[in-house]
């Protein structure tokens, strides 16, 4: 069957951009070659997608690609490795110091042991008992000392 | 630490083919800007659910595609439009191109076109297609998509890919054609 223009109309697209096949290719540009309507048609199409092609490919905005680059994390420099091993030695040191503090404590005599709750019990107890002018002469210690600080 | 040089290298391999991407898609710096940035946030929240088995590229692209799906819907919703209805004023759908056929100056602008001197006005008459217009030839002629691809990215069949295309180009060299009548009208 021959090709007419509506049929061959749907294919221009395609073969413009080489993706029909070739027994179809040949079909259709047997029709074009004997009619000046579907190959000028053909021509606007390749001209159009040439010049479509042609046009500059947007540039990435340097803020946006600024913004993506923060939220990635921070760049990684040459003194990151000497930093991460001291940042590591570091946190070695305070945790063996914590720890080697509270075995300490833990290995006192339980007889040496004092718990809080006696602490602050025994210390309201001297407050409620001690002398007025001793607790004056106290108060007044406390805020000299304050004030310094 | 490594995980935040994966992510930097992530930014700087496919944050220009995004953006290109994305411009193809929406045709405007400002939705591909928040299309990118939305596609990066995403990965970078998501990071912990990457197959490393799969190309990382198609997976940004995926989720950016993914995006701008979401996004195409809004819009449709929004304006109460589907983006395949026909072009207005035409009840076939495709413009027929031996319309212009008459006018005297199409030859001198078809030359001019083939001779790739018509870059600002194509620029111009792109810019002023369409959403869905200008993402179809902008993915087909720019980004060098098949039609099999350009209906996975815009979730569509193959006949509807080569309907809007046909549509998309039509609508292209009207605003050429009409822009062109309107120059040589006024003597430029």
């Amino acid at each position: 069957m021959r090709m007419d223009c509506e049929l061959a109309g749907e294919s221009l697209e395609e073969r413009a951009a080489g993706l029909l096949p070739a027994a179809r290719a040949a079909e259709l540009d047997e029709h074009i070659s004997l009619c000046p309507a579907c190959a000028r048609q053909l021509r606007w199409i390749s001209g159009l997608k040439a010049s479509v092609r042609a046009l500059p490919r947007a540039a990435l905005p340097a803020e946006l690609r600024a913004a993506l680059l923060d939220a990635a994390g921070p760049r990684p420099g040459p003194l990151d490795w000497l930093r991460a091993r001291r940042a590591t030695a570091a946190g070695l040191g305070f945790a063996s110091a914590f720890a080697a503090a509270g075995l300490a404590l833990w290995l006192r005599a339980p007889e040496e042991r004092l718990p809080l709750d006696e602490v602050l019990t025994e210390h309201g107890r001297y407050e409620a008992t001690m002398p007025a002018a001793d607790r004056e002469s106290l108060y007044a210690g406390l805020a000299e000392a304050g004030e310094a600080r | 630490m490594a995980i935040h040089e994966a992510q930097r290298r992530l930014v700087e391999e496919y944050s220009e083919r995004g953006y290109q991407f994305a411009f193809g898609l929406c045709g405007n710096s400002e939705d591909a800007k928040e299309l990118v940035q939305e596609a990066f946030y995403r990965i970078l929240r998501k990071w912990d659910s990457y197959d490393a088995g799969q190309p990382l590229e198609g997976w940004f692209l995926g989720i950016l595609r993914n995006l701008y799906m979401d996004s195409l819907k809004r819009y449709e919703r929004r304006h109460g439009v589907s983006l395949d209805a026909p072009l207005a004023g035409r009840s076939g759908g495709d413009l027929n191109l031996a319309d212009a056929m008459a006018d005297p100056n199409e030859e001198a602008l078809l030359d001019r076109l083939c001779r790739r001197n018509l870059g600002a006005r194509v620029r111009r008459a792109l810019d002023g297609l369409s959403r869905e217009h200008k993402a179809v030839l902008t993915l087909l002629d720019i980004e060098g998509l098949t039609y099999g691809q350009i209906g996975q990215v815009m979730d569509c069949p193959l006949n509807t890919v080569r309907s809007r295309v046909n549509r998309a180009r039509a609508a292209l060299k009207k605003v050429i054609l009409e822009k062109g009548k309107e120059a040589y009208a006024d003597g430029l």
